[in-house]
């Protein structure tokens, strides 16, 4: 089980959707803010690079490339949409639609970890 | 984890926040639609404008909407011939409000709008929670 790391891959879904949340819930928040532009986070390809897995190690001498610390997603401001007169970028239908994703990545991810639980609670009690 | 998505909550909170504050100022500005001054020749009322910004909430790390500031609209107010009116000047003109009823309402479908969005993302992010939580109840 450790050798996959499937619980830890599914935290870090987690913490990036919960991130990306927040941050469409500030789009959403400053849909009518003067000069505000639209933000979204980093792809979740890009920060699993940067957080990093680790290797699993079956030797003590082997180099550790264990990344360690949890790296926070960053956030990149969205320079395309139709910009309105007032300097603000925001389309409502857009980031509308990016929290359903979210939310369905979210429960997905929910279902995995529920259904990896009932793996290990099977093999526990045999 | 729970940290954004309750940071995710007081931004649209704040944003639900601000829109009323929006309508407020609508509902003022259609209430006082033909609200003339009591005096000869003297100003009615002036219609308000509502001023958002992005502000960072240093307490819980999020970007929220505050509402910066309530002017007053700088154009210049209707005439109206009425000489029988009290605030009437010397040639028989009374001033009236500078409110657009049509732009207040189109005004008042976007606040409403924004609202709408607003609620959504604190319904979606209830759920997320939600759905953490459950991890604990069918783990069984």
């Amino acid at each position: 089980m450790s050798q996959v790391q499937l619980m830890n891959l599914a935290a870090q879904k987690i913490e990036w959707l919960s991130t990306r949340q927040e941050i469409l819930a500030q789009n959403v928040a400053n849909v009518n803010t003067p000069r505000y532009l639209a933000k979204d986070i980093m792809q979740f390809e890009a920060f699993l690079d940067n957080a990093g897995l680790g290797m699993a190690k079956s030797n003590p001498l082997h180099m550790d490339v264990s990344a360690g610390v949890a790296a926070q997603p960053n956030t990149v401001v969205d320079r395309q949409g139709e910009m309105n007169h007032s300097g603000n970028n925001v389309s409502l239908e857009n980031e509308l639609l990016k929290l359903g994703e979210t939310n369905s990545q979210f429960a997905l991810n929910t279902g995995l970890i529920k259904s990896f639980n009932r793996m290990l609670m099977a093999s526990l009690k045999g | 984890m729970a940290d954004a998505l309750i940071a995710a909550m007081k931004t649209s909170a704040s944003g639900l926040e601000a829109q009323s504050m929006r309508l407020r100022i609508i509902s003022e500005n259609l209430a006082n639609a033909q609200s003339t001054g009591r005096t000869a020749g003297s100003d009615p009322f002036r219609r308000k404008t509502i001023a958002f910004g992005a502000e960072l909430d240093r307490a819980s790390g999020a970007t929220v909407v505050q509402v910066k500031n309530v002017m007053g609209d700088q154009s210049p107010f209707k005439l109206e011939f009425d000489p029988g009116n009290p605030a009437a000047n010397a040639a028989g003109y009374v001033k009236m409000p500078n409110v657009n009823l049509i732009s207040e309402m189109a005004d008042m479908r976007e606040a409403n709008r924004s609202y709408e969005s607003n609620l959504q993302v604190v319904k979606q992010a209830r759920e997320m929670i939600s759905m953490t939580i459950d991890l604990l109840r069918g783990g069984s």
